[in-house]
């Protein structure tokens, strides 16, 4: 990795990019396969923990999220600042969308529809589950046209999962994830032990050790402790950008501005810079994730080789998606969920968790607010009805879902406090008055900025959003 | 799984005599005489698996490495829990928060870590000998998984 100093970014620069995570690395990835000459300047707002100091240290950063920015909300919100962004505390799980999460609107009247389509990302899906070496089940094409060709086997299985997928064989699979089956060169097999965001093996995909294409080229300059204030503009056309360092102010040129900052500090640039067509910050969201515990009769659990093994896709589309959010049940293999169960005595593995990802409509007043200060502000009223009902559906379904299993209990246990997935505050679509960038993720007015990552998503979907992300910044970086 | 055993010099050892005849544990009930948070967290594994054996000073050399690396908003969390079990006891402060998911969620994860770092789950462990606690890794903490 090529780290520059502050005073050493005066370019000018072909691009600036603006944040290190899944948008930006995935895009970089894609477009210097085909512009290897040009000049890149990546500035991050966070160090390089490398992934021996995250371990050692007990934590992805040394920048606490929550000292960002002022919340008001019944909820929180987790990011990770730091070099490879949140490719360092995710969790690791790649399920597609679906391709009826392209069209909530035009099918059940819900929220917005995508400028964009599930055919648009295929090609590009296939790409990113190639470069993070995603584990997945080779039937996965029953759900989600084209997928299936995983480079890396599936995680086994629990007892209860194998139930499952004997009696759901349509729907319940192994659950693909970015933590490895067998080992390679530099990472090594998942050895399940629940703590992904800290992954004592590396067999999660982490950017900063797995995407060297990108932080080891020659045209990649690196700056850390940069944390960029605004992007000048002038006309519809972005000129330089803005950044602390040190307690001094820099300013950088570029032709090509990406935006790959989270979904919080993202809008809260635009706000800051003056650029504020199409509302950045409105429609801040996320979705819902919940845990129940099923308490079994005489099955054992826990005995898969990853810690979340196995998925219910179900109920991810429907008709009920237009009175409350898509779900999916995840088929949890590890005790850090909730621990072993210890009443009565001797059954410590007779209990199955299984998360559940609800898909949250993106309202307008839930937002990033820019009160003039130096960090923005979060004004959330919590998880929507939309979502609420979805979670009231989700878990009357579990005893169908779960019903080829010896069922003695179903018990909820909590609504997770954030997902760590911000989506919705820079939206796309094809509308200016609606949303900030175009289909191709190109502001609508300032045509040489573009944003990359899951703040452009216009609905959360139930889907974990970072492979998605991953296939739309391929596919940018092809189409710039 | 052969784990090693992790050597952890504590301060429970200079505190041991006192915390000892500070706490009265019996089967099933254990009324805490200190504030003192190891105190508890050993009180709360005996409450809640009063069926195993373990051997003396198991439990309570897990418990200092615990409090010596638990977060701390979680630490703060057991120093009120601490306090609270000191003036009432352990037993009614479980009834206390009987249905307090957040408790319940702390009191298993805890228990399941300290079993996992104990041979009690080893298929080949002498049953007729006291469950010897081992340590806690951090990679391999479900002893039940099958990679195959």
């Amino acid at each position: 990795m090529q780290f520059i100093a502050a005073d050493q970014t005066s370019g000018p620069w072909d691009l600036v990019v603006i944040g290190s995570g899944f948008g930006s690395l995935f895009f970089l990835h894609s477009y210097l396969e085909r512009n290897p000459t040009k000049k890149v300047l990546m500035l991050e707002w966070g160090r390089h923990n490398t992934t021996d100091w995250q371990l050692e240290h007990n934590t992805n950063s040394d920048i606490a999220p929550l000292s960002t920015f002022s919340n008001e909300s019944p909820k929180t919100w987790n990011f990770n600042i730091g070099l490879g962004g949140g490719t360092n505390c995710w969790s690791g799980m790649t399920p597609r969308m679906h391709p009826n999460d392209f069209r909530l609107r035009s099918l059940y009247g819900r929220g917005m529809d995508w400028p964009i389509s599930y055919d648009d990302l295929m090609e590009d899906y296939d790409w990113a589950e190639r470069i993070m070496l995603i584990s997945g089940p080779p039937d996965m094409g029953k759900m989600f046209p084209g997928a299936g060709n995983y480079p890396q086997r599936p995680h086994k299985m629990s007892s209860p999962d194998l139930i499952l997928k004997a009696a759901n064989p349509d729907v319940f699979f192994s659950a693909p994830c970015a933590k490895l089956s067998e080992s390679v060169p530099g990472r090594s097999a998942c050895c399940s032990n629940g703590s992904c965001s800290l992954c004592p093996m590396k067999a999660k995909f982490y950017g900063i050790d797995n995407m060297t294409f990108v932080f080891d080229n020659p045209a990649v300059s690196i700056c850390t402790g940069a944390r960029v204030r605004h992007i000048h503009a002038e006309g519809d056309t972005a000129k330089s950008v803005v950044f602390q360092s040190g307690g001094r102010e820099y300013t950088v040129a570029g032709d090509l501005i990406v935006l790959g900052a989270n979904g919080i500090h993202a809008p809260f640039i635009l706000q800051q810079s003056g650029i504020l067509d199409g509302e950045p910050g409105a429609y801040l969201g996320e979705k819902m994730l919940a845990l129940v515990e099923i308490y079994l009769d005489g099955l054992e659990h826990f005995d898969g080789g990853t810690s979340t093994t196995a998925v219910d896709l179900r109920y991810v589309d429907g008709p009920h998606r237009a009175e409350g959010g898509a779900n999916l049940y995840w088929s949890e293999n590890s005790f850090q969920w909730s621990g072993l169960r210890l009443d009565p005595p001797n059954r410590f593995r007779e209990v199955l968790p299984v998360a559940m990802t609800v898909e949250d409509e993106l309202l307008r007043d839930n937002a990033v607010v820019d009160t003039g200060g130096d960090l923005p502000k979060v004004v959330h009223a919590g998880f929507s009805d939309y979502a609420m009902k979805g979670l009231d559906r989700a878990v009357s379904k579990v005893p169908e879902v779960f019903g080829a299993l010896p069922i003695e209990d179903v018990q909820f246990r909590r609504i997770e406090p954030t997902t760590d997935h911000l989506q919705g505050s820079l939206r796309m679509g094809t509308d200016p008055e609606t949303s900030v960038v175009d289909p191709d993720q190109h502001h609508h007015r300032v045509r040489n900025l573009v944003v990359v990552g899951t703040s452009v998503f216009p609905t959360t979907s139930w889907a974990n959003p970072s492979l998605t992300c991953a296939a739309m910044s391929l596919r940018l970086g092809k189409r710039i | 799984m052969k784990k090693m055993r992790i050597a952890i010099p504590t301060r429970r050892q200079f505190l041991v005599g006192t915390a000892a005849a500070g706490t009265a544990a019996a089967a099933g009930g254990a009324w805490v005489l200190t504030d003192d948070p190891i105190d508890f967290i050993v009180a709360m594994i005996k409450r809640s698996v009063p069926y195993i054996d373990f051997e003396p000073g198991a439990v309570e050399t897990f418990a200092e490495y615990y409090i010596d690396r638990v977060e701390p908003q979680r630490q703060g969390n057991i120093e009120k829990i601490s306090k609270l079990v000191r003036g009432i006891g352990l037993p009614l402060t479980e009834t206390i928060l009987d249905g307090n998911e957040k408790y319940e969620n702390f009191r298993r994860t805890t228990v399941s870590t300290f079993l996992i770092g104990t041979d009690y789950f080893d298929e080949g462990r002498d049953q007729a000998k006291p469950v010897a606690f081992f340590g806690v890794n951090p990679c391999g903490r479900n002893p039940f998984a099958q990679f195959a």
